[in-house]
């Protein structure tokens, strides 16, 4: 199977100052060879030497289109390690496309989604986890999910895991030397030792897990639900959230119980809002099953959104939902300022000295920017530290990384039962393997299902 | 000129642990079978140690017996000494040891040889491997027979060799060099140019003897003594324990010290090993006591193991202090060891020096990849020891007449056995120095005990034909009973009687709050199948060897199940099988190392891929997507 030489724009489709168009593969050379031209001397690129960049011209059918800087990378020193060249052009959607169209013209197809990782994991450049990320990062939906991808990518879980690794290889090597040189090598003590290093192994691990929930909150959104009376205005913040800032992701019908759900970005962060609104407003049976559905949805909430009304005299909600404000993180939101004040921020806050208030006014969005940034904070206090911290985001992973954590709790129990020394490498081996599927030193047989899954590669 | 020539199903070239075992295989299953050695009198010489089996090599024993092989029994017949090792370790690590009378070893096994329908023992040198063109798969000829030093050919359907360390052998001490096999025995000098002739790659490895010394020049005052099992368990799953209970030798055991190590230090120089004479490659993993001295610096002693010869001679065996320094030298440093002060030295220490096969070019039967019908076992695969080589010659001979009688050829996987172990790592493994069994190497050793051996492969060795109906039957019963009894031990509860809280006490054991079954109270770390017996009136009368596999499934059974599922694991990806011709450049994605490694060594699956040093998971894992690929293609 030759493999033919592909090509995309690799930057954002958006009015930037600089677009890139990728070109890789085995004609790269020559593809750039006859579309681009020196300004001053008749050189080829294909003659020059890696890793060096560019000026000149682009042209179609001896047409400048464009001036350009162009990079280039031979094999096997490339993201691909397939013969690669970037075309740095002017932003503008227009002239990027014209140069692509340009490329594909002169022997290049247009790549698909993430091929260009596909090469370069097939090519042994990068390993499963680093090209996992790289898929995690074209579908990241928002900036910090794009970070932990990105985060990924420079390979910090691979890091981290491979440090466990090497601290669980040393032992087994110990242990192996010693059952088969016991007059070199002596196990007195050797469990406790080893207890020991399990140990600090196992809760680093379980640091990672710890990280894999809000991984997994910032690829999906926050899971959040706006609960309230009826016409304590949960519609209209809706909108309002929806509305203001024009980042509506997507729309999915609710899998679960016709709950609407959205996926709404405030600032950086996603929220996916379960919209309880309407729910309540008919007859009491629909009413009935309206609450129900409302507080299953909030169980299985990450925040929730309490609405008052406070141009009503209060009424409370029943005490069932109510319980659930002490267990999940509740924001309570006393809408309709712009009308008359029945019910003031202190008197709720009296009734609910747990919960944190924002006052505003969904009809005309006062108040709303405070909202967000208690929100933002709200998510921050999660002891979530964003810019360093090394997330698990993907089920894949985080798997792997449980049935470790498993198989070392199982060595502390041979410890613990006083089983001879030799019992111990079953399950140590066991955390070892497990450890390597996150960074692919270890071979799966179900590897190939999940890359012809995740790169869509079909035949 | 006129010659001899004969023709037989199968030719051995070496009478040696391996040739024995692959002999025998060969005869047993009706092949016509001649064997070949350079003396007669060196038929199963154990020319180095004075016992067989020891850590994991005891396993290898055991397995060897399970497919009807005759290691086992024949130590069982000549053994004076017997200890199970690591009894204070998980039985996956006990390991039966015997030391060996070594000329009653030799001349049992000559006996055995000897009263086998359908084989012939030959004393001569073998000197050429005939064989003619021969395109299939991988192979591009085929043995056709072998020719000796006088000029006689002895046409054959199968040949295997198992040269030992006989090809071009040199013996070396100090700067003393002779052109002899091990002992003093003729070395074949000729057969290694015709084998290169045939496209075969050898290899040159190393490995070394202590002296042997006079018994009555010691003063074992000095030593540890140390005894035999009190009760003697045999190799043999056919042999009665009652029938081989006896008196026993003992050996001692004596260190090394700084005065010892410092005459060596001073000496290294003078070593061959050192000074660059000798160009092989020696095992670490059964160093000579200069390599202790430079490896492990720190130490300030070693082991001195001194072990009878046999109940014939006075000779005893310096175990640990095998050198290649010279006669003067030796002298000196033994002289330095208590109890050795006044040594007389019998035969000196030697390294010898021998041409060996790379088994990369085998298949995991024990066949060349590229000669058709050539099979070949023993220390001439690049391995050490005399039960790695009985294991390899009992396949390689099993394959042959597999062969020959056009039957499939028999395969041992890691997960089954450690031989399985042993060829995988000798046929995919880079291998720099004679390969030693060792337990670290088996990944399932917890399923691989030395105590299941006849569990996990007697049915194969009956399947094959080396085991007789008889003990395929009790072999059943014994499946049988197992698995009654652990049924009914899920099944038997105990009360909380005052017998039973009694017994609870006497072993430290928590007391029941209410009942439990035997088997539960089997998974007690402190308790096990045996110390329960005056609560189990039941109790069906089992053999000892029976019950023990009753405790140990109980008692491990959690491990058992983990190494199980691990297992699994590595058969799905040992069942993907690759084909031996595959040209590995078709795979466009590969690194180029491992398009190189993959033709190389052909792997027959892609586990066996996997392990292959130079092959990375990235590798393994492009290699699936093409064969996915490959697959879907095919398809449409």
């Amino acid at each position: 199977m030759e493999h033919a030489t592909i090509a995309a724009i690799a930057t954002a489709m958006s009015p930037s100052g600089i677009s890139i168009i990728r070109i890789s593969g085995p004609d790269a050379l020559q593809v750039i060879d006859r579309i681009y031209q020196s300004p001053n001397t008749k050189k080829k690129l294909s003659e020059q030497p890696s890793h060096t960049v560019h000026y000149g011209l682009i042209c179609e059918d001896g047409v400048p289109i464009d001036e350009v800087m162009v990079l280039l990378m031979k094999a096997p020193h490339s993201y691909t390690a397939e013969d690669t060249v970037e075309i740095d052009c002017h932003g503008g959607m227009l002239v990027t496309r014209r140069i692509l169209e340009t490329v594909l013209k002169h022997g290049a197809v247009l790549a698909e989604p993430g091929e260009f990782t596909k090469r370069a994991f097939l090519n042994g450049r990068i390993d499963l986890s680093r090209a996992e990320a790289v898929m995690d990062l074209i579908e990241a939906e928002n900036q910090y999910a794009a970070e932990s991808a990105l985060q990924q990518l420079r390979g910090s879980v691979a890091e981290q895991v491979q440090k466990y690794r090497d601290v669980l290889l040393d032992e087994m090597a110990f242990l192996e030397s010693a059952l088969d040189d016991p007059e070199h090598f002596e196990l007195d003590g050797f469990g406790e030792q080893l207890s020991e290093k399990v140990k600090e192994v196992q809760s680093q691990i379980q640091q990672l897990l710890d990280t894999a929930e809000n991984g997994k909150v910032l690829t999906e959104g926050i899971r959040t639900v706006i609960l309230g009376r009826p016409n304590a205005g949960k519609s209209s913040l809706l909108n309002q959230l929806s509305g203001a800032e024009r980042a509506i992701v997507t729309e999915i019908e609710g899998t679960t119980r016709d709950l609407l759900e959205e996926k709404v970005r405030l600032g950086e962060i996603t929220f996916l809002l379960t919209d309880t609104a309407g729910l309540r407003e008919s007859d009491n049976v629909v009413e009935q099953i309206g609450i129900s559905r409302a507080v299953e949805a909030s169980r299985q909430a990450d925040l929730l959104l309490y609405v008052v009304d406070a141009s009503q005299d209060f009424v409370p909600l029943d005490e069932k939902t109510e319980k659930l404000f002490a267990e999940k993180c509740t924001v309570l939101i006393r809408n309709k300022t712009d009308l008359k004040e029945v019910v003031s921020e202190a008197r709720l806050q009296e009734r609910y000295p747990a919960l944190p208030i924002c006052s505003i006014s969904a009809k005309d969005g006062t108040g709303l920017r405070k909202l967000e940034q208690l929100l933002k904070e709200l998510f921050f206090q999660g002891k979530v530290d964003l810019n360093n911290q090394v997330l698990i985001s993907n089920l894949r992973q985080k798997e792997a990384l449980q049935e470790a954590a498993d198989s070392l709790a199982m060595v502390q129990r041979s410890i613990e039962d006083g089983m001879p020394e030799d019992f111990y490498s079953v399950d140590l081996m066991d955390a070892y393997t497990s450890l390597g599927k996150i960074i692919g030193a270890s071979v799966e047989d179900d590897l190939v299902d999940r890359i012809f899954a995740k790169f869509c590669m079909g035949k | 000129m006129p010659a001899v020539s004969e023709n037989y199903d199968v030719v051995i070239v070496g009478a040696g642990h391996a040739g024995c075992e692959a002999a025998l295989a060969c005869a047993r299953l009706g092949l016509n079978t001649i064997l070949f050695t350079v003396s007669v009198e060196s038929i199963a010489m154990m020319p180095c140690n004075p016992n067989i089996g020891g850590s994991s090599k005891g396993h290898l024993v055991r397995e060897i017996d399970a497919l009807g092989g005759e290691m086992g029994k024949n130590i069982d017949k000549t053994f004076i000494q017997s200890k199970m090792l690591n009894r204070s370790k998980g039985p996956a690590v006990h390991s039966l040891r015997a030391q060996a009378d070594k000329q009653e070893y030799s001349r049992e096994m000559r006996r055995t040889l000897e009263h086998t329908d359908h084989l012939t023992i030959r004393q001569a040198e073998v000197t050429e491997l005939l064989t003619e063109e021969w395109q299939e798969g991988a192979a591009q000829k085929r043995v056709i027979g072998v020719k000796t030093f006088s000029g006689a050919t002895y046409f054959a359907k199968s040949v295997v060799l198992a040269t030992g360390t006989y090809l071009r052998a040199r013996c070396l001490y100090g700067d003393v060099i002779q052109h002899t096999g091990p002992n003093g025995l003729q070395a074949a000098n000729h057969l290694t140019e015709s084998l290169k002739e045939n496209g075969i790659e050898l290899l040159r490895f190393k490995t070394g003897t202590p002296a042997r010394v006079d018994r009555r020049s010691l003063d074992f005052s000095k030593m540890e003594e140390q005894k035999g099992d009190e009760r003697i368990v045999p190799f043999s799953f056919t042999t009665d324990p009652d029938a081989i209970q006896k008196e026993q030798a003992s050996c001692y055991l004596t260190y090394t010290n700084e005065k010892t190590h410092e005459i060596i230090r001073d000496n290294l120089e003078r070593s061959p090993l050192y000074s660059g004479i000798i160009e092989g490659t020696g095992p670490r993993y059964c160093p000579s006591i200069e390599d202790k001295v430079v490896r492990f610096a720190e130490r300030d002693r070693h082991q001195v193991f001194v072990e009878p010869e046999g109940l014939y001679t006075n000779e005893m065996y310096m175990g640990g202090m095998s050198s290649s320094l010279p006669e003067d030298v030796q002298y000196a440093m033994y002289r330095t060891v208590p109890g050795l002060e006044h040594v007389k030295i019998v035969r000196n220490a030697y390294a010898i020096e021998y041409d060996c096969i790379n088994p990369i070019q085998l298949k995991s039967t024990l066949e060349f990849k590229n000669i058709k019908g050539l099979f070949s076992g023993g220390q001439f695969n690049g391995s050490s020891g005399y039960e790695e080589a009985a294991a390899q010659g009992l396949l390689a001979g099993i394959n042959a007449a597999m062969f020959v009688l056009g039957r499939e050829q028999v395969l041992l996987d890691r997960s089954q056995a450690y031989i399985g172990v042993l060829i995988d790592d000798l046929v995919t493994k880079e291998n720099h120095e004679p390969y030693r069994m060792m337990t670290s190497r088996a990944e399932y050793r917890l399923l691989l005990r030395q105590d299941n051996a006849d569990l996990r492969l007697t049915e194969l060795g009956h399947t094959i034909g080396l085991i007789d109906e008889a003990r395929y039957e009790a072999l059943l019963l014994k499946k049988k009973q197992i698995a009654e009894e652990l049924d009914r031990l899920e099944h038997t509860f105990v009360g909380t009687t005052e017998q039973v809280q009694q017994l609870l006490e006497q072993y430290h054991s928590t007391p029941l709050r209410s009942g439990a079954t035997l088997a539960e109270l089997i998974r007690r770390p402190e308790l096990n199948y045996e110390c329960l017996a005056s609560i189990d009136p039941e109790r069906p009368q089992l053999p000892q060897m029976t019950a023990e596999q009753v405790n140990i499934e109980l008692k491990y059974e959690g491990y058992i199940k983990r190494q199980l599922i691990q297992v699994e694991q590595f058969q799905k990806l040992e069942n993907r099988k690759l084909a031996l011709d595959f040209d590995y450049n078709q795979v466009h994605n590969l690194r180029t190392e491992a398009v190189q490694k993959l033709n190389q060594y052909q792997p027959a699956s892609i586990g066996q891929a996997s392990r292959i040093s130079g092959v990375s998971p990235a590798d393994i894992s492009v290699l699936l997507v093409y064969l996915e690929q490959q697959k879907r293609q095919e398809k449409e």
